[in-house]
């Protein structure tokens, strides 16, 4: 005879939490106190932790790009540009290096950044770049009057 | 796991080549492989597909390496590695298609003995420059090493701007060839 009622009692009762706390507590052992330990403090940790580092990426490359920038604004101000008017006349001399590989140049490899700024220079008076004298550019009407 | 623990956990270190293998002559650092497999069990289906077709071409072409096979009742199968420095890698294969297993034995084959890290940048160089790098003197002028100071000239203050006086100094110029103008035409 078969008793088919035990069975009935059975009850799933969810995934064990021991593995789940594993999980969180794997993320938090650089932690400093209980936070690394204890899964209801860690977890609170934890799950900020990885909001901002979603967040964050976003974050990372507006971090580089400002910090890029500056260094190359510092190295062309040395060398009596600015950054804006190189990056600009950059494009129309035909040049296709991105911000990461002049600040690189910048450092490490000055004097060809400081031909590639005095290349800009001579570039921008060419092209009338802040001044009243050069070409003027299409689709503007001046009617004599600049 | 987030890139900060996992750099904490494994370690963090630029793309480097242990003992500049290759730079001369290139050592295959894969000592030993042992392929465990079941003979029956489903699991292994791909591990003995892999031994029956592609096992011989492996081991042919990479004759420094020592190949071991574990037929073991009731195991999972499994590939595991030992390398020259002594490190080993072990990777489980349960239920691995032929292809996957080859593409596994490709990277086992491949590695360094040493262990995984996460790689800080995928360039290294222990010459960063060529023309040297930045210093605060590298654009000035060089007559500046023989200077004698105290020096007039390098006393003065930097001009930023105009002065008031200078603009009108311009004004009243500018205003003198207005009416020399008029008084022509």
């Amino acid at each position: 005879m078969v008793i088919t009622s035990p069975t009935l009692l059975a009850r799933s009762r969810g995934a064990d939490k021991y593995w789940k706390q594993r999980r969180i507590l794997r993320l938090s052992a650089h932690y400093y106190g209980r936070r690394q330990n204890c899964y209801s403090i860690a977890i609170r940790s934890v799950r900020r932790a990885l909001q901002y580092s979603t967040l964050h990426r976003r974050l990372n490359k507006v971090m580089y790009k400002t910090l890029w920038e500056g260094r190359i604004n510092a190295s062309c101000q040395e060398l009596g540009t600015t950054y804006n008017d190189m990056y600009a006349t950059m494009d129309q001399a035909g040049v296709a290096l991105d911000r990461k590989i002049l600040q690189n140049l910048a450092i490490w490899e000055p004097r060809s950044f400081r031909a590639l700024a005095l290349l800009t220079k001579a570039k921008q008076e060419e092209e009338g770049l802040n001044s009243l004298d050069g070409p003027v550019p299409a689709g503007v009407v001046t009617r004599g009057m600049l | 796991m987030t890139t900060k623990t996992w750099r904490l956990f494994w370690g963090s270190g630029p793309a480097r080549v242990p003992l500049q293998n290759g730079v001369g002559r290139y050592v295959q650092q894969l000592q030993r492989i042992t392929f465990k497999f079941c003979k029956t069990h489903g699991g292994s289906l791909g591990m003995r597909e892999y031994i029956e077709k592609d096992l011989v071409e492996f081991a042919r072409h990479n004759p420094g390496v020592v190949v071991y096979l574990k037929p073991r009742r009731h195991r999972s199968p499994c590939l595991k590695a030992e390398y020259l420095n002594g490190e080993d890698d072990y990777i489980s294969t349960q239920k691995h298609t032929c292809e996957d297993i080859k593409k596994w034995v490709e990277y086992l084959r491949c590695r360094s003995g040493y262990p995984v890290e996460h790689l800080i940048n995928y360039h290294h160089t222990d010459h960063p420059s060529i023309q040297g790098p930045w210093t605060p003197w590298l654009h000035r002028d060089h007559k500046l090493n023989v200077v004698q100071y105290p020096n007039e000239e390098l006393s003065t203050a930097h001009k930023v701007k105009k002065t008031a006086t200078e603009e009108l100094m311009e004004l009243y110029e500018k205003q003198k060839m207005l009416t020399e103008m008029e008084k022509t035409s």
